[in-house]
């Protein structure tokens, strides 16, 4: 490795020493909020490093990681969303008096794990930083250990990771048998020539294992479960970071493995994608737990971008690009307002809870309603022009099918996003117990901002988005 | 070394993994999982549905046990692969799927002690706050 | 050598399979030792002397002593044998078997039909796998030491009484 591959990795390095660093001053000196600065200091480096070592991109530093403009722009992104949770958890974990310091660790790993994943050009790189991402998920989630739920969501969440992990490994090793190479390239190389049954097999282990990391029908069993369970900052993260990181390396390397026209494999996906927008958003109606509504809701989305996925081409990956851009901003405003509504013992579940939030909290519910107009894909949100970038691409690749169900399963979003909506502005009767007001931390109260006005801005302005997108991005053929 | 088939190799493998996916389906009650992957000619394809079971109570202490045997036949597999190819990188894979397994078991114990003293059972299906 | 992959990997379906039957949480974690020590057996019979001794060491040595520890302090023993039997109905585990059984046949039919080449030749011993961990895949050696970490401070974090 020579020092230019070192350097290319700067960003990595950068949040794992972060990592070690935050861990290290708790274990001398506790304090919360040194922890919080430590962390938000080793991430904003990190993001910040991103565009010197852009000029030496493209770099395949050995054969597990690959730094190209794509594996950046997703870092960045992955990156944010990690700065974005460190403050958001700051004002959630104040109010418990647990030792906070070690969800940081955690979180750094855990954005380690992500970052690697986007980047990583061989299976060994996949495998680490998929499990790297899982295993400190899982003590993210049943961080507040003496909560029954989250010991419930934990266990949960790790056996399913836990078997995922297996077949994904079982389906690797079959590949890798059949093609003698770990290394993506060589592997596509390989299936060029005609894929055997052992290959196929190994190809649809591994999808198993991706579906149920991007927590699409029907591998979609436990994820409100899990979302209910973890703490509210936790579950943003999960539904932000560890699927925009999966579903970023599926659109690098599936493409070209259904550019071999595998017909059964495009249709694998479709049914999936069509089960995941229809399920999610059918089910979701059903719910009156806000956080479990906003689960279905991202399987709901995750179907959406599979639309895009399948769509492939420079369209397509401008799509999934955009629509990631939109949808972590929309993910972690949403779970941003549940989180500062919330304590670690009790939180802001049910929607009853947010009955008349307009008039305790006007400023919350604003945001909270820009986000749910950006899900629901209504304007002048990021939401909706994501949705129209991902339409555009399915109309260019003729993918009618999945349009009417895009535009179908949108439709019926729209009526539970709104239903939270109007619960928000209604006046609460008398007999409603009103939760605590809970003192609203001014890092939270910025960030929540910021994201509005992101959600507002791209949805009326994504040009300059869209430029990045197209000089990092959109490269790959 | 005599002339063992590779295939072989690998079916111990898949019995193994297969065995500990059995396990997890025995003993585990609970929800529903529709896994449908299609293996047939154009993409692989397994169905299966998990039946309700009544566990007893050191439960999840073999869903555990169960993750561990699948995690070492995936890991057999490898290393059987990279036999097959003359190439060290299967042992390599191992060496790393034994890391995953040694932090996944110390998550999991862990999550298992504050279960039973949370729950004061294994018994997953008790833990069942979160059905919604 | 060939019939030691045989015998090994006979042990160690059987035992295996046997896991899934006990009720005794002690029993199935011998059987699940067993089956990791045939396995580790088949490892040396494919070549592949290294992982056969880590194998042992730390997969049989320290996960599942990890386990002992657990039925120790959970108390897992004979108690709750009897809730376990009463539980296992033919019923109840005719549909995953029979599902079990499909998985299986479908895989070794997959692989009988494709050819595959004779895992004859060489060993690949420690030394050239050491070679390839500190080189091709030192980026991986240092990810997974970062997963350890990641997998330290949560069972720590677990592990803490909750009054702390």
């Amino acid at each position: 490795m020579t020092s230019a591959d070192i350097l290319s990795l700067l960003p990595l390095l950068v949040v794992a020493t972060t990592g070690v660093v935050v861990m290290l001053a708790a274990a001398f000196y506790r304090n919360h909020r040194l922890s919080l600065i430590l962390t938000l200091a080793g991430l904003l480096t990190a993001f910040i490093s991103l565009p010197f070592v852009s000029p030496l991109t493209p770099r395949q530093v050995t054969s597990l990681v690959l730094v190209d403009g794509y594996a950046l722009f997703y870092m960045g992104l992955i990156f944010a969303a990690g700065f974005i949770v460190a403050l958001l958890t700051y004002g959630y974990l104040e109010q418990w008096d647990g030792n906070p310091e070690e969800l940081y660790v955690l979180l750094l790993l855990a954005t380690l794990g992500a970052a690697v994943l986007v980047g990583s050009s061989h299976f060994a790189s996949f495998f680490l930083g998929l499990e790297t991402l899982s295993v400190a998920l899982y003590a993210m989630i049943a961080y507040n250990r003496s909560l029954r739920r989250g010991i419930e969501a934990g266990i949960k969440y790790l056996v399913l990771a836990g078997v995922t992990a297996a077949f994904l490994l079982f389906g690797m090793a079959l590949v890798y048998a059949e093609t003698g190479t770990l290394a993506f390239s060589g592997v596509i190389a390989v299936a060029g020539g005609g894929p055997s049954l052992q290959l196929m097999v190994g190809l649809g282990m591994l999808i198993v294992g991706v579906g149920f990391k991007l927590g699409v029908v029907p591998f979609h069993m436990w994820t409100p479960d899990v979302y209910q369970g973890a703490p509210a900052p936790v579950t943003g993260l999960l539904a932000s970071m560890s699927k925009g990181a999966m579903f970023a390396l599926l659109l690098r390397y599936f493409t070209p493995v259904m550019a071999l026209e595998r017909q059964g494999l495009v249709w694998v996906f479709t049914a999936v994608a069509v089960l995941s927008m229809l399920g999610g958003n059918i089910l979701a109606l059903t719910q009156d737990n806000v956080k479990r509504i906003l689960a279905y809701s991202s399987i709901a989305h995750l179907g959406y971008l599979l639309v895009a996925f399948l769509a492939s081409g420079p369209a397509g990956q401008l799509a999934v690009a955009f629509y990631l851009v939109a949808y972590f901003a929309t993910t972690l405003s949403a779970f941003g307002v549940v989180t500062v509504l919330s304590t670690p013992d009790e939180e802001a579940e049910s929607l009853r809870a947010y009955q008349g939030l307009y008039y305790r909290r006007p400023w919350l519910a604003i945001i909270f309603t820009i986000a749910l107009l950006s899900l629901a894909g209504i304007p002048p949100t990021a939401g909706l022009v994501g949705k129209i970038f991902i339409a555009a691409a399915g109309v260019q690749a003729s993918l009618w099918l999945l349009l009417i169900v895009l535009v179908l399963a949108s439709v019926i979003g729209v009526f539970y996003y709104m239903r939270i909506v109007i619960t928000m502005f209604r006046r609460p009767e008398a007999d409603v117990v009103q939760p605590s007001m809970v003192r609203l931390p001014r890092a939270a109260s910025v960030v929540l901002g910021a994201l509005s006005v992101i959600l507002v801005g791209l949805g009326i302005y994504p040009v300059p988005v869209m430029r990045i997108i197209e000089r990092t991005v959109a490269r790959l053929v | 070394m005599a002339e063992v088939p590779t295939q072989y190799g690998i079916i111990l493998a898949a019995i193994l993994f297969s065995l500990g996916v059995a396990g997890i389906l025995l003993r585990r009650n609970i929800f529903f999982v529709l896994l449908f992957v299609e293996v047939m000619l154009n993409a692989a394809g397994l169905a299966f549905v998990v039946a309700g079971a009544r566990w007893g109570q050191a439960d999840g202490f073999f869903v555990l046990l169960f993750v561990e045997v699948m995690l070492n036949a995936a890991g057999l597999a490898f290393v059987v692969a990279g036999a097959r190819w003359g190439q060290a990188d299967g042992q390599v894979m191992f060496i790393f799927v034994l890391a995953t397994a040694a932090a996944e078991v110390a998550i999991g114990l862990g999550l298992l002690l504050r279960l039973h003293h949370q729950f004061k059972t294994l018994n997953v299906d008790e833990a069942s706050d979160l059905r919604g | 050598m060939i019939v030691v992959f045989y015998i090994a990997s006979g042990v160690a379906i059987l035992s295996t399979f046997l896991v899934i039957l006990q009720s005794n949480a002690v029993h199935a974690l011998l059987y699940a030792i067993l089956s990791l020590l045939s396995v580790a057996i088949v490892f040396f019979s494919l070549g592949a002397p290294l992982v056969a001794a880590l194998e042992v060491i730390v997969y049989a040595g320290a996960i599942m002593v990890l386990f002992v520890f657990v039925v120790m302090v959970l108390n897992l023993g004979p108690g709750a044998e009897g809730q376990e039997r009463v539980w296992l109905q033919p019923r109840t585990w005719t549909g995953p078997v029979i599902l079990t059984l499909v998985l299986i046949g479908e895989l070794i039919y997959i692989f009988l039909a494709r050819p595959g080449l004779a895992l004859g030749g060489p060993a690949i011993g420690p030394q050239e796998v050491s070679l390839a961990l500190y080189g091709p895949y030192l980026l991986g050696v240092e990810l997974a030491s970062i997963l350890l970490l990641a997998g330290l401070v949560g069972a720590y974090h677990l592990g803490r009484e909750p009054s702390d």
